[in-house]
């Protein structure tokens, strides 16, 4: 146990005096999150002015306008005022009553069911508010695209089950419905989670397994330079040294995590949750980028191996587990997302940052079992290799 | 110091074998070290020395055989392993930290007490020379600093025996010279070392014993003297000329139509019908030819850099050598007398030098 704990205060001290990796662990996360968290929460004081012409007048359009003037969008848009022709629209954005304007064109819910037509929904922008801009076109992107796959989705699903013609109005009684569940539902607008909130936990899941990657090219690098050997060629058990510098690994990711929660909480008024279920998920999340550690090793000889091995797989997490992508993932990476253990992590430290004080284990229970499963399997998979990673 | 008649040997190596990828690269190596021997293993690069070294210290699992060290099985593992004192071919040392910090973290590895970590620390910087750069990081030492402490590392628990897998590699000869001192201390004080070289002078001036390596196998073992006498104990005499009547040095490495050089034979001889080569080469064998008759030696001939003669005894021959050579009318430029050596052993037995 001595030599255990030698192996592992010994890596901790050395990695405490390279700076790149200091770097990496603990200021890198903390900036992007500080980067990502300004250009998210310009969103939080950015608001808009809207005008809004509805010449199409169907349910589809109507739908698409009071969800304009909903609730969950009044942080952004500051005021929906509607209009009767484009003109005037198109007046009040020149007059700079407004700052963007959104008409929807006449035939806009009939294009929805002929699928090669193409949808219009059509945005007067201001070169000076690019941003509110932006912001109407992704609302109007956002709802046509939903509209489009739910009717077409609808339209299918009543065909095949009536064997006969679809009516129109009974679609859009479905649509009306269905489109409360679908049209953007987005994370940044949507939910209690801040924006700033939302950077923070997905980049304390994409660093916490980046420093996974660097933890097994740690070891290799161990091994380039002939200290490994030399560990092997002493009294220590292989077990001695393979626990000591895993454990290492595994404290070094609680430090990372908890500094970043608590800077994170302090400097962004993050709100984590209900502290002690934190505590349990960041120490179970820092087992699963320990078991992501364990598989790159016993899978590399090399440093340059676990660096290509490492990215490969840490990227793949991180795309397929939404660190990437923000919350506006496609359905199909969304679900993938929920069979990995980062997918699954930052779905549970978003789901304390909604419950808040409430929280607590029972809402957990699966990204705790992911992620403390996914240390067991890693380090099983190691201690099953521990012979090409160890000798010569 | 331990009595070492008590003592069982340092190491017993039984017919080691390791294949790579079908290349037998150490094939049924045996050797014992007796307690406080130095025993050099010697050899060309490749030829099997660090492969030997790594199964003795249960870094390289082994194809067959069995190794010893100190009378316990290296299958038993810790124990056979806390014997050794194992110093690699690279500087294998954390160099973020400081040498103190380096030594105490392979202190608690060998389970040295803590109340004597201190004493021995400070003993084993003193013994290779960085007392007062002690708290310093490795990195800032210069690489004659971080093999000296590569082998502190390998001392400070007090090995019974210390592997020293080619210490002077890429030194400078300040730092190989303490090196090289710093074993003979040791070999005084009784410690048993394993010495990796491919540098014969090293092996001859620290080994009691050498095993001779090469392509896998020990081709040859025992004292310096013993192996010498593999060749014939005969002593080389080199002989260069400084020039040969066909006017062209003797010296081939010289280009063959030079510059005029001052040479007072030189005009006079230039007019001679024979081309330099075959002049040169005729002169050569003359100066051989003389050698031969002087008596006291063995025998000789003409070498690419002029003439070699072979005699019991070198330095006496000599004074009668140049004599008769001067009369023959082949005026001697330089003279090597070279010692029966590791590396005409090694020439002998291999039919190649140690260093090609
Ligand atoms: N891990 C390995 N895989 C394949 N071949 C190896 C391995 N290690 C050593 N060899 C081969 O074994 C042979 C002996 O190598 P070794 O390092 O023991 O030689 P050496 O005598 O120590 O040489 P040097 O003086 O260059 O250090 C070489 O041909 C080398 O290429
Ligand atoms: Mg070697």
């Amino acid at each position: 146990m001595r030599r255990l704990l030698c192996v592992c205060r010994n890596d901790l001290r050395q990695r405490i005096r390279d700076r790149s990796a200091l770097l990496l662990a603990f200021a890198a996360p903390f900036l992007v999150s500080a980067i990502i968290g300004m250009a998210l929460s310009g969103a939080e004081e950015f608001s808009t002015t809207l005008a809004v012409a509805d010449l199409d007048r169907s349910p589809v359009s109507s739908e698409f306008l009071s969800l304009l003037q909903s609730e969950g969008l009044s942080n952004v848009l500051d005021r929906v005022r509607v209009y009767e022709t484009a003109t005037d629209v198109e007046q009040a954005i020149a007059d700079k009553e407004e700052h963007v304007g959104i008409v929807v064109p006449a035939g806009f819910a009939a294009a929805l069911f002929h699928p090669k037509e193409k949808i219009e929904i059509n945005i007067i922008g201001n070169t000076d508010k690019t941003l509110s801009t932006s912001l109407a076109t992704a609302l109007s992107e956002g709802f046509a695209h939903n509209a489009r796959t739910l009717t077409i989705g609808l339209a299918t699903a009543q065909a095949v089950s009536h064997g006969k013609p679809v009516e129109q109005a009974r679609l859009f009684a479905a649509l009306e419905e269905g489109l409360d569940s679908v049209a953007l539902r987005s994370d940044f607008v949507d939910g209690q989670v801040k924006p700033v909130e939302f950077g923070a936990v997905s980049m304390a899941v994409l660093f916490l397994f980046l420093s996974s990657m660097f933890g097994a090219t740690t070891i290799l690098t161990e091994r380039q330079e002939g200290t490994l050997k030399r560990l092997v060629a002493s009294p220590a058990r292989p077990r001695e040294i393979l626990g000591g510098k895993l454990l290492a690994l595994y404290l070094l990711g609680v430090l990372q995590m908890g500094i970043f929660i608590l800077m994170t909480s302090l400097f962004f008024a993050a709100n984590w949750g209900d502290p002690l279920t934190v505590a349990v998920l960041t120490i179970s999340a820092a087992g699963a980028s320990l078991g992501v550690s364990a598989v790159i090793l016993a899978f590399s000889r090399t440093e340059e191996q676990a660096r290509g091995i490492g990215s490969m797989i840490v990227f793949t997490l991180a795309i397929a587990g939404g660190q990437l992508t923000f919350g506006a993932v496609p359905d199909l990476l969304q679900s993938l997302a929920s069979f990995l253990p980062n997918g699954q992590l930052q779905e549970g430290y978003l789901l304390l940052m909604e419950e808040g004080a409430g929280g607590n284990m029972k809402s957990v229970i699966v990204p705790l079992l992911a992620t403390s499963g996914t240390a067991i399997a890693g380090t099983v998979t190691l201690a099953t290799r521990w012979r090409k990673v160890l000798l010569a | 110091m331990r009595n070492k008649q008590d003592d069982p040997p340092a190491a017993i190596c039984t017919n080691l074998k390791k294949t790579f990828n079908g290349h037998t690269v150490v094939n049924d190596v045996s050797f014992s070290i007796a307690p406080g021997e130095v025993y050099g293993l010697l050899g060309p690069n490749g030829a099997g020395k660090t492969t030997v070294i790594s199964m003795m210290c249960g870094v390289l699992p082994r194809d067959a055989g069995d190794i010893s060290i100190g009378g316990i099985n290296i299958n038993e593992g810790p124990q056979a392993r806390a014997q050794i004192g194992y110093v690699p071919q690279e500087i294998a040392l954390y160099h973020h930290l400081s040498a103190q910090e380096n030594l105490n973290f392979w202190a608690g590895m060998y389970n040295i007490p803590r109340s004597e970590t201190a004493k021995r620390i400070t003993t084993t910087l003193d013994l290779v020379g960085l007392t007062n750069r002690a708290s310093d990081r490795v990195d800032e030492y210069s690489g004659g600093m971080q093999r000296r402490l590569n082998i502190a590392v390998g001392l400070l628990h007090q090995p019974r025996l210390l592997i020293l897998d080619e210490p002077t590699v890429g030194v400078d000869p300040q730092s190989r010279n303490t090196i090289m001192a710093g074993v003979e201390t040791l070999h005084q004080e009784g410690l048993a070392v394993l010495y990796t070289t491919h540098y014969m002078e090293e092996a001859e001036r620290l080994c009691d014993r050498i095993g001779i390596m090469d392509e896998g196998r020990l081709i040859a073992e025992g004292t310096r003297q013993e192996l010498v006498t593999l060749t014939g104990d005969d002593d080389r005499i080199e002989l260069s000329f400084r020039s040969t009547p066909a006017g062209t040095s003797a010296n081939t490495s010289e280009p063959e139509n030079s510059a005029p050089r001052k040479n007072p034979g030189h005009d006079r001889q230039k007019a001679t019908s024979q081309s330099p080569q075959e002049g040169s080469s005729r002169f050569l064998e003359k100066a051989a030819q003389v050698a031969r008759e002087t008596p006291g030696t063995h025998s000789a001939g003409v070498t690419a850099e002029g003439a070699q003669v072979f005699a019991k005894n070198g330095r006496q021959v000599l004074p009668r050598l140049l004599e008769n050579l001067v009369d023959a009318g082949c005026p001697v430029d330089g003279v090597t007398v070279h010692e029966p050596d590791l590396e005409a052993v090694f020439l002998h037995l291999t039919g190649k030098g140690l260093r090609d």
